[in-house]
Protein backbone atom coordinates (compact mmCIF):
# COMPACT_ATOMS: atom_id res chain seq x y z
CA UNK A 1 0.00 0.00 0.00
CA UNK A 2 1.44 3.28 -0.88
CA UNK A 3 0.16 6.98 0.16
CA UNK A 4 -1.05 9.27 -2.48
CA UNK A 5 -0.37 12.98 -1.76
CA UNK A 6 -3.78 15.32 -2.75
CA UNK A 7 -2.23 18.38 -1.77
CA UNK A 8 0.37 20.24 0.46
CA UNK A 9 -1.94 22.90 3.00
CA UNK A 10 -0.96 25.38 5.83
CA UNK A 11 -3.16 24.87 8.76
CA UNK A 12 -3.53 25.22 12.30
CA UNK A 13 -3.77 21.87 14.01
CA UNK A 14 -7.06 22.66 15.11
CA UNK A 15 -8.38 22.34 11.09
CA UNK A 16 -7.06 19.76 10.18
CA UNK A 17 -7.88 17.72 12.77
CA UNK A 18 -11.50 18.97 12.23
CA UNK A 19 -10.40 17.49 8.41
CA UNK A 20 -8.80 14.17 10.33
CA UNK A 21 -11.97 13.76 12.07
CA UNK A 22 -14.10 14.03 8.60
CA UNK A 23 -16.45 17.03 10.27
CA UNK A 24 -15.96 18.44 6.61
CA UNK A 25 -17.11 15.38 4.82
CA UNK A 26 -14.24 14.78 2.17
CA UNK A 27 -13.42 11.14 1.03
CA UNK A 28 -10.33 10.49 -1.26
CA UNK A 29 -10.69 8.21 -4.16
CA UNK A 30 -12.43 5.42 -3.98
CA UNK A 31 -14.38 6.63 -1.05
CA UNK A 32 -10.83 6.19 1.24
CA UNK A 33 -10.44 8.10 4.26
CA UNK A 34 -8.01 11.05 4.13
CA UNK A 35 -5.72 11.58 6.83
CA UNK A 36 -2.87 14.51 7.09
CA UNK A 37 1.41 14.20 8.03
CA UNK A 38 2.29 17.35 9.44
CA UNK A 39 5.99 18.99 9.62
CA UNK A 40 5.41 22.17 11.67
CA UNK A 41 2.63 24.01 10.34
CA UNK A 42 2.44 22.44 7.04
CA UNK A 43 0.48 19.29 6.12
CA UNK A 44 0.12 16.68 3.21
CA UNK A 45 -3.04 15.47 2.66
CA UNK A 46 -3.20 11.90 2.40
CA UNK A 47 -4.85 8.72 1.71
CA UNK A 48 -3.98 4.92 0.66
CA UNK A 49 -3.89 4.16 -2.78
CA UNK A 50 -2.32 0.85 -4.69
CA UNK A 51 0.48 1.00 -7.36
CA UNK A 52 0.50 3.89 -9.82
CA UNK A 53 -0.89 1.51 -12.77
CA UNK A 54 -3.95 0.12 -11.02
CA UNK A 55 -5.35 3.47 -10.10
CA UNK A 56 -3.42 6.14 -11.77
CA UNK A 57 -5.98 6.41 -14.83
CA UNK A 58 -8.45 9.26 -16.17
CA UNK A 59 -11.09 7.44 -14.44
CA UNK A 60 -9.64 8.94 -11.13
CA UNK A 61 -8.79 12.11 -12.18
CA UNK A 62 -11.52 13.81 -11.98
CA UNK A 63 -12.52 12.30 -8.03
CA UNK A 64 -8.52 13.99 -6.99
CA UNK A 65 -9.08 16.96 -8.64
CA UNK A 66 -13.11 17.01 -6.14
CA UNK A 67 -10.53 16.73 -3.27
CA UNK A 68 -7.94 19.18 -3.79
CA UNK A 69 -10.99 21.33 -4.97
CA UNK A 70 -12.90 20.81 -1.80
CA UNK A 71 -9.76 21.29 0.40
CA UNK A 72 -8.76 24.64 -1.63
CA UNK A 73 -12.31 26.39 -0.23
CA UNK A 74 -10.93 25.25 3.50
CA UNK A 75 -7.62 26.01 3.37
CA UNK A 76 -4.45 27.42 1.44
CA UNK A 77 -3.32 24.91 -0.55
CA UNK A 78 -0.69 23.85 -2.94
CA UNK A 79 -2.08 21.11 -5.54
CA UNK A 80 0.06 17.88 -6.15
CA UNK A 81 0.32 16.48 -9.10
CA UNK A 82 -2.13 13.22 -9.64
CA UNK A 83 -0.38 10.20 -9.14
CA UNK A 84 1.94 11.72 -6.48
CA UNK A 85 2.93 8.54 -4.52
CA UNK A 86 5.00 7.67 -1.83
CA UNK A 87 5.53 4.63 0.11
CA UNK A 88 4.51 5.55 3.55
CA UNK A 89 3.92 8.64 6.09
CA UNK A 90 7.66 8.83 7.41
CA UNK A 91 8.73 9.17 3.53
CA UNK A 92 6.12 11.89 3.27
CA UNK A 93 7.40 13.45 6.67
CA UNK A 94 10.89 13.54 4.95
CA UNK A 95 10.04 15.75 2.06
CA UNK A 96 8.12 17.91 3.57
CA UNK A 97 10.83 18.48 6.12
CA UNK A 98 13.62 18.71 3.49
CA UNK A 99 11.31 20.76 1.48
CA UNK A 100 9.72 22.84 4.01
CA UNK A 101 11.20 26.39 3.09
CA UNK A 102 9.90 26.21 -0.70
CA UNK A 103 6.30 24.58 0.73
CA UNK A 104 6.21 27.64 3.13
CA UNK A 105 7.42 30.37 0.03
CA UNK A 106 5.15 29.00 -2.25
CA UNK A 107 1.87 29.10 0.22
CA UNK A 108 2.68 32.73 1.70
CA UNK A 109 2.47 33.30 -2.97
CA UNK A 110 -0.78 31.94 -3.08
CA UNK A 111 -2.32 32.59 0.24
CA UNK A 112 -5.74 34.12 -0.39
CA UNK A 113 -5.64 33.58 -3.90
CA UNK A 114 -7.36 31.48 -6.41
CA UNK A 115 -6.54 30.65 -9.85
CA UNK A 116 -8.74 31.81 -12.55
CA UNK A 117 -8.67 30.54 -16.85
CA UNK A 118 -8.94 33.33 -19.74
CA UNK A 119 -9.67 32.02 -22.65
CA UNK A 120 -10.57 34.01 -25.82
CA UNK A 121 -11.71 32.62 -28.89
CA UNK A 122 -12.72 34.11 -32.75
CA UNK A 123 -15.96 33.74 -33.82
CA UNK A 124 -14.82 32.77 -37.66
CA UNK A 125 -11.12 32.22 -38.64
CA UNK A 126 -11.86 35.45 -40.99
CA UNK A 127 -11.89 38.44 -38.71
CA UNK A 128 -8.16 38.19 -39.00
CA UNK A 129 -7.39 39.69 -42.56
CA UNK A 130 -4.38 37.27 -44.02
CA UNK A 131 -1.83 39.71 -45.94
CA UNK A 132 -1.93 39.27 -49.86
CA UNK A 133 1.23 37.43 -51.70
CA UNK A 134 1.95 40.53 -53.79
CA UNK A 135 5.13 39.30 -55.33
CA UNK A 136 4.07 35.77 -56.24
CA UNK A 137 0.60 35.00 -57.09
CA UNK A 138 -0.47 31.47 -57.82
CA UNK A 139 -0.23 30.79 -61.35
CA UNK A 140 -1.38 27.91 -64.21
CA UNK A 141 1.93 28.29 -64.94
CA UNK A 142 3.52 27.30 -61.82
CA UNK A 143 4.94 23.79 -61.40
CA UNK A 144 3.94 21.94 -58.87
CA UNK A 145 6.72 22.55 -56.30
CA UNK A 146 6.06 26.16 -56.83
CA UNK A 147 2.76 26.20 -55.84
CA UNK A 148 3.39 23.71 -52.76
CA UNK A 149 5.68 26.56 -51.49
CA UNK A 150 3.25 29.32 -52.21
CA UNK A 151 0.61 27.03 -50.26
CA UNK A 152 2.65 27.21 -47.12
CA UNK A 153 3.79 30.95 -47.59
CA UNK A 154 0.36 31.38 -47.22
CA UNK A 155 -0.19 29.56 -44.10
CA UNK A 156 3.07 31.01 -42.79
CA UNK A 157 1.80 34.51 -42.99
CA UNK A 158 -1.58 33.26 -41.78
CA UNK A 159 0.08 32.03 -38.57
CA UNK A 160 2.33 35.07 -38.41
CA UNK A 161 -0.48 37.50 -38.55
CA UNK A 162 -2.45 35.59 -35.69
CA UNK A 163 0.58 35.55 -33.37
CA UNK A 164 0.62 39.11 -34.36
CA UNK A 165 -3.12 39.46 -33.16
CA UNK A 166 -2.89 37.38 -30.57
CA UNK A 167 0.06 39.58 -29.00
CA UNK A 168 -1.93 43.02 -28.68
CA UNK A 169 -4.74 41.08 -27.32
CA UNK A 170 -2.22 40.04 -24.58
CA UNK A 171 -1.36 43.72 -24.37
CA UNK A 172 -4.67 45.40 -23.82
CA UNK A 173 -5.66 42.17 -22.03
CA UNK A 174 -3.01 43.07 -19.48
CA UNK A 175 -3.94 46.84 -19.58
CA UNK A 176 -7.56 45.84 -18.46
CA UNK A 177 -6.59 43.31 -15.68
CA UNK A 178 -3.65 45.98 -14.03
CA UNK A 179 -5.80 47.55 -12.12
CA UNK A 180 -7.12 44.20 -9.94
CA UNK A 181 -3.39 43.39 -9.21
CA UNK A 182 -3.42 39.54 -10.76
CA UNK A 183 -0.71 37.47 -11.91
CA UNK A 184 -0.92 36.45 -15.68
CA UNK A 185 0.52 33.64 -17.00
CA UNK A 186 0.24 33.65 -20.71
CA UNK A 187 0.18 29.96 -22.55
CA UNK A 188 0.57 28.84 -25.67
CA UNK A 189 -2.81 29.36 -28.08
CA UNK A 190 -4.57 25.49 -27.78
CA UNK A 191 -4.92 25.67 -31.78
CA UNK A 192 -8.56 26.20 -33.67
CA UNK A 193 -9.76 29.68 -33.19
CA UNK A 194 -8.45 30.32 -29.85
CA UNK A 195 -6.08 33.50 -29.84
CA UNK A 196 -5.50 33.67 -25.95
CA UNK A 197 -5.02 31.34 -23.29
CA UNK A 198 -3.67 32.74 -19.81
CA UNK A 199 -4.22 31.45 -16.23
CA UNK A 200 -4.18 34.40 -13.77
CA UNK A 201 -3.84 34.41 -10.06
CA UNK A 202 -5.37 37.38 -8.16
CA UNK A 203 -7.47 37.71 -4.73
CA UNK A 204 -10.30 35.32 -3.90
CA UNK A 205 -12.24 38.65 -3.27
CA UNK A 206 -11.30 39.91 -6.59
CA UNK A 207 -13.65 37.46 -8.41
CA UNK A 208 -16.44 39.94 -9.21
CA UNK A 209 -14.07 42.58 -10.77
CA UNK A 210 -12.69 40.03 -12.60
CA UNK A 211 -15.68 38.48 -14.48
CA UNK A 212 -16.77 42.65 -14.52
CA UNK A 213 -13.40 43.41 -16.24
CA UNK A 214 -14.08 40.07 -18.77
CA UNK A 215 -18.02 41.59 -19.51
CA UNK A 216 -16.22 45.08 -20.32
CA UNK A 217 -14.11 43.09 -22.77
CA UNK A 218 -16.27 41.04 -24.44
CA UNK A 219 -18.40 44.21 -24.93
CA UNK A 220 -15.52 45.85 -26.84
CA UNK A 221 -14.78 42.57 -29.32
CA UNK A 222 -17.86 41.40 -30.56
CA UNK A 223 -16.14 39.77 -32.80
CA UNK A 224 -14.51 37.32 -30.12
CA UNK A 225 -15.62 34.88 -27.68
CA UNK A 226 -14.29 34.91 -24.42
CA UNK A 227 -14.62 32.18 -21.11
CA UNK A 228 -13.42 32.41 -18.12
CA UNK A 229 -12.94 29.91 -15.09
CA UNK A 230 -12.66 29.52 -11.87
CA UNK A 231 -11.52 29.62 -9.35
CA UNK A 232 -9.19 27.15 -9.41
CA UNK A 233 -6.60 25.79 -6.58
CA UNK A 234 -3.64 27.31 -7.46
CA UNK A 235 -2.14 24.35 -10.21
CA UNK A 236 -0.21 26.82 -12.48
CA UNK A 237 1.29 29.41 -9.70
CA UNK A 238 3.43 26.36 -7.87
CA UNK A 239 6.80 27.08 -8.18
CA UNK A 240 8.32 24.23 -7.20
CA UNK A 241 10.48 20.80 -7.27
CA UNK A 242 10.26 18.39 -4.81
CA UNK A 243 13.62 17.01 -3.65
CA UNK B 1 -16.49 19.66 -9.70
CA UNK B 2 -19.49 19.89 -7.66
CA UNK B 3 -20.04 23.66 -8.39
CA UNK B 4 -20.23 25.93 -12.37
CA UNK B 5 -16.29 26.79 -13.06
CA UNK B 6 -17.66 28.92 -16.10
CA UNK B 7 -17.53 32.58 -14.50
CA UNK B 8 -18.14 34.31 -17.58
CA UNK B 9 -18.81 32.08 -21.10
CA UNK B 10 -19.72 31.27 -24.39
CA UNK B 11 -22.08 29.39 -25.02
CA UNK B 12 -20.72 27.96 -28.09
CA UNK B 13 -20.87 24.22 -27.81
CA UNK B 14 -18.57 23.73 -30.51
CA UNK B 15 -16.08 25.85 -28.57
CA UNK B 16 -16.52 23.79 -25.37
CA UNK B 17 -16.54 21.03 -27.17
CA UNK B 18 -12.91 21.99 -28.91
CA UNK B 19 -11.86 22.11 -25.72
CA UNK B 20 -12.56 19.19 -24.49
CA UNK B 21 -10.85 17.98 -27.81
CA UNK B 22 -7.98 19.43 -26.45
CA UNK B 23 -8.02 17.81 -22.86
CA UNK B 24 -8.00 14.46 -24.52
CA UNK B 25 -5.27 15.41 -26.72
CA UNK B 26 -3.29 16.43 -23.52
CA UNK B 27 -3.39 12.84 -21.73
CA UNK B 28 -3.12 11.02 -25.32
CA UNK B 29 -0.02 13.02 -25.74
CA UNK B 30 1.96 11.57 -23.12
CA UNK B 31 4.59 9.64 -24.13
CA UNK B 32 4.16 6.07 -22.73
CA UNK B 33 6.91 3.99 -23.43
CA UNK B 34 6.74 0.31 -21.77
CA UNK B 35 8.28 -3.27 -22.57
CA UNK B 36 5.04 -3.98 -24.66
CA UNK B 37 4.75 -1.16 -26.64
CA UNK B 38 8.51 -0.06 -26.89
CA UNK B 39 8.65 -0.37 -31.10
CA UNK B 40 5.20 2.23 -31.39
CA UNK B 41 6.54 4.11 -28.05
CA UNK B 42 9.73 4.67 -29.44
CA UNK B 43 8.80 5.86 -33.44
CA UNK B 44 6.41 7.73 -32.12
CA UNK B 45 9.44 9.76 -30.22
CA UNK B 46 12.18 9.11 -32.93
CA UNK B 47 8.90 10.90 -35.22
CA UNK B 48 7.62 13.17 -33.00
CA UNK B 49 11.48 14.85 -33.10
CA UNK B 50 11.78 14.34 -36.45
CA UNK B 51 8.41 16.29 -37.17
CA UNK B 52 9.78 19.29 -35.07
CA UNK B 53 13.03 19.47 -37.09
CA UNK B 54 10.97 19.61 -40.53
CA UNK B 55 8.83 22.10 -39.17
CA UNK B 56 11.61 23.85 -38.06
CA UNK B 57 13.65 23.55 -41.54
CA UNK B 58 10.35 24.96 -42.65
CA UNK B 59 9.67 28.01 -40.96
CA UNK B 60 13.19 29.09 -41.75
CA UNK B 61 12.30 28.25 -45.61
CA UNK B 62 9.39 30.49 -45.74
CA UNK B 63 11.73 33.08 -43.92
CA UNK B 64 13.56 33.44 -46.47
CA UNK B 65 10.63 33.35 -49.55
CA UNK B 66 9.38 36.04 -47.20
CA UNK B 67 13.20 37.89 -47.71
CA UNK B 68 12.46 38.15 -51.34
CA UNK B 69 16.07 37.06 -52.11
CA UNK B 70 14.99 33.52 -53.49
CA UNK B 71 15.46 33.37 -57.41
CA UNK B 72 12.50 30.66 -59.33
CA UNK B 73 15.00 27.81 -59.61
CA UNK B 74 15.70 27.90 -55.87
CA UNK B 75 12.09 28.20 -55.09
CA UNK B 76 11.32 25.27 -57.38
CA UNK B 77 14.20 23.41 -55.34
CA UNK B 78 13.07 24.21 -51.97
CA UNK B 79 9.18 23.16 -52.99
CA UNK B 80 10.84 19.95 -54.40
CA UNK B 81 12.79 19.17 -50.92
CA UNK B 82 10.07 20.28 -49.05
CA UNK B 83 7.57 18.45 -50.56
CA UNK B 84 9.13 15.00 -50.61
CA UNK B 85 10.28 15.31 -47.04
CA UNK B 86 6.27 15.99 -46.08
CA UNK B 87 5.30 13.40 -48.20
CA UNK B 88 7.84 10.81 -46.69
CA UNK B 89 6.88 11.84 -42.82
CA UNK B 90 3.45 11.05 -44.48
CA UNK B 91 4.57 7.12 -45.24
CA UNK B 92 5.93 6.67 -41.81
CA UNK B 93 3.14 7.91 -40.18
CA UNK B 94 0.92 5.65 -42.08
CA UNK B 95 3.87 2.70 -41.80
CA UNK B 96 3.67 3.17 -37.40
CA UNK B 97 -0.47 4.15 -37.70
CA UNK B 98 0.56 7.06 -36.21
CA UNK B 99 -1.75 10.39 -36.91
CA UNK B 100 -0.42 14.28 -36.19
CA UNK B 101 -2.01 14.71 -33.29
CA UNK B 102 0.76 11.63 -32.15
CA UNK B 103 3.29 13.53 -33.13
CA UNK B 104 3.05 16.27 -30.34
CA UNK B 105 4.82 15.54 -26.92
CA UNK B 106 2.87 17.19 -23.61
CA UNK B 107 5.94 18.87 -21.58
CA UNK B 108 3.71 19.54 -18.96
CA UNK B 109 3.74 22.74 -17.19
CA UNK B 110 6.19 23.77 -20.66
CA UNK B 111 2.61 23.16 -23.12
CA UNK B 112 2.72 21.34 -25.65
CA UNK B 113 6.51 20.81 -28.17
CA UNK B 114 4.82 21.54 -30.96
Amino acid sequence: MHKLIYAIIHAKKESVCRLMNFDIGIQGIKGRELSAVSFNDIWAVVSDAENKDSEMNNDYALEFAAVTEELSHMFTLLPMRFGSLLKSDAEILKVLEKNYDAIRNNLIKVEGKSEYGLKVFRNSSDIIPVPELAEVKQAEGNSVYKNYILNKFNEYRADETLLEYSEELKTEIAEHILGLNAVIKCNKVTGGNNVYNAVLLLEKEMTDNLTQTVINLQSFHKELNMMLTGPWAPYNFVDITLK
Amino acid sequence: MKENKILYGTEDMEVLTAQLDTLSAITDSRLNVNADNVDSGLAKLVLTLVELIRKLIEKQAMRRVEGGTLTDEEIERLGETLMKLENKMEELKKYFNLSDRDLNINLGPLGDLM
